[in-house]
């Protein structure tokens, strides 16, 4: 079976400073790859390759066998157009550090608002797709609520109830709890372990290590823009080969 | 802090009232303030004397104030200064669209449009569309039609070209200021969920800009009201061409001008509230701090809706 997504020699600097250097990894279908490491570690910009939001400098990513952003013409990978990418762009989900709800829209208004635009839902469907959506990460009650209404968890919840209503084939996300005050880390947490369950493809940067202990099929350990360890999280946490990992998990532990 | 606070025993009351009096805390006292508004009074005061003891017949005031020609002037005054302004914001619009545009092409040609009609007086740019026919003097497509510039361009055709485009160069800024006033999370997460620029924009991002873009589109509106009196120098008929050419006639400049002032205060009065209404409804979703005059004139409205009842 062929790797849900396939990251492959993946290069990106910004400007002199090289982020990522040459990253390759691959998640099947259904799994839950978590990365870790310091930030600045490239971690998040290695995420944000796979959905086009920051263009690599060198290397392949796939998703469902796609490439994503380059297309093949003569043997060489040009960047696709606009269209093409924003069709891409579906099937692949993303929760921010910061929420990033739409504040001038309800909760139910964020979610239905791609799904009216991109899939030709009418406006009563659309709704009724996005209480759904709100049920699976139990804030169906909060569909007419403004984001300001809401804690940072409520907020993160909805924000990937948005995602999922595209019904992307990954979801990433982006350091999902790192903006939220310690009691609310663990609702999300909890609502991205059901998502987990539901068969959902999940790529994870985060810096909780129970939850990726907990969760993930794969830990991936970076540190200057390439992959160390790699391994179950039984391995990569528990007993880390590398010594930078080992230097990294205790200090996070403690 | 003393020892006498941490042994002080904490005392929990059911009413403010309760409050012993050593023990309330006082708002800050501002006699100042009280004498810089006594004086502004007493100069208010002596600028309203002189004008009322100077050499005005205030009588010609009033009976000007509703002539005929002043209210056509006055009416040709408000046609010009929105159709302008609609133009404005819709040129406004698309260049700072432009202007942030990926495609070098596009936002140079954005830039050019700004430095050019920005860089310029607005009387020079009346003048120029109004002797538009020296450059060409006929318009049209080759074939389907053709006609002469100068029948084209008429005054109001030149004043609306001049001051709608100048405008546009200024609301280009002020729009793309908006845009750039909205988190770039915003537009991240429009993209992440595969909307197109186009919609995020219109779905997204501007609706969020619109309470930046709100105030200086109202002082904008209120500089246009005034500005438009610049196309009498091209012969179009607004409220100042005919009250100077009533007081050219009978001689009572004073009088004709405060007729003038009188109904550009009208309209910016008008134009100011619309701006209050329109700012109100962009900011529901912000929290910010009202100014006094909104306060005061929430209250006034609070206070004739309850008079109403």
């Amino acid at each position: 079976m062929s790797a849900m997504v396939r990251i492959e020699n993946v290069h990106k600097s910004f400007g002199g400073l090289r982020v990522l250097r040459g990253v390759s990894a691959s998640c099947e279908r259904s799994e839950v790859v978590c990365l870790i490491g310091r930030s600045g570690s490239g971690k998040s910009t290695l995420l944000r390759c796979v959905n086009h939001l920051e263009k690599p400098d060198a290397g392949r990513i796939t998703v469902d066998g796609e490439l994503i952003g380059y297309e093949d013409r003569g043997g060489r990978l040009v960047e696709r157009r606009e269209r093409d990418i924003e069709r891409q762009r579906r099937d692949v989900g993303m929760v921010f550090q910061r929420f990033n709800l739409f504040p001038h829209l309800t909760a139910a208004e964020n979610i239905a608002l791609a799904p009216r635009r991109l899939r030709g839902l009418g406006k009563a469907e659309a709704r009724e797709l996005a209480v759904g959506a709100l049920e699976r990460v139990g804030l169906a009650d909060k569909r007419d609520s403004y984001a300001r209404h809401l804690s940072g968890g409520q907020q993160q919840r909805v924000a990937i109830a948005r995602a999922l209503a595209m019904e992307p084939k990954v979801l990433l996300f982006d350091e999902p709890t790192s903006a939220l005050d310690p009691e609310l880390v663990g609702e999300v947490l909890g609502v991205m372990r059901a998502v987990a369950e539901q068969g959902m493809t999940m790529l994870v940067v985060t810096h909780e290590l129970r939850f990726a202990r907990e969760v993930a099929s794969q830990v991936l350990f970076m540190e200057d823009g390439v992959i160390v360890e790699a391994g179950p999280p039984g391995e990569v946490l528990a007993r880390p080969r590398h010594e930078r990992t080992r230097a990294f998990v205790s200090s996070v532990f403690r | 802090m003393g020892s006498s606070t941490s042994s002080a025993p904490v005392v929990h009351l059911d009413s403010p009232a309760e409050i012993p009096p050593e023990d309330r805390l006082h708002a800050r006292s501002h006699p100042m303030r009280w004498v810089t508004g006594a004086l502004v009074l007493v100069v208010l005061g002596f600028l309203v004397l002189s004008f009322a003891r100077g050499q005005i017949d205030w009588g010609v005031v009033r009976g000007f104030l509703t002539a005929q020609k002043i209210l056509s002037g006055f009416a040709q005054t408000i046609l010009i200064s929105v159709l302008a302004m609609l133009i404005g914001i819709a040129l406004g619009t698309c260049f700072a669209v432009m202007r942030l545009s990926a495609n070098p092409v596009v936002s140079t040609i954005a830039w050019l449009y700004v430095w050019l009609f920005r860089g310029t007086p607005v009387l020079l740019q009346l003048m120029m569309w109004f002797n538009l026919s020296l450059i060409f003097p006929t318009l049209g497509v080759p074939g389907l039609f053709q006609a002469q510039t100068i029948n084209v361009v008429t005054p109001f055709v030149a004043a609306l070209l001049g001051l709608g485009i100048n405008e546009g160069a200024y609301l280009t800024e002020v729009i793309r200021g908006g845009i750039l006033s909205v988190d770039a999370g915003q537009t991240e997460a429009a993209s992440a969920l595969g909307l197109s620029r186009r919609t995020a924009l219109a779905k997204v991002v501007l609706p969020q800009a619109m309470p930046a873009i709100i105030p200086p589109i109202g002082n904008e509106a209120i500089g246009m009201l005034k500005t438009s009196s610049l196309a009498a120098t091209i012969s179009y008929t607004e409220i100042l061409t005919n009250a100077q050419q009533i007081y050219y006639v009978n001689g009572k400049v004073m009088e004709l001008l405060i007729v003038a002032a009188f109904w550009y205060l009208v309209a910016t009065s008008v134009t100011s509230v619309g701006q209050y209404y329109l700012e109100r409804r962009f900011h529901r979703s912000a929290v910010r701090r009202r100014s006094a005059a909104d306060q005061i004139v929430t209250a006034a409205l609070a206070r004739l809706r309850r008079a109403a009842r």
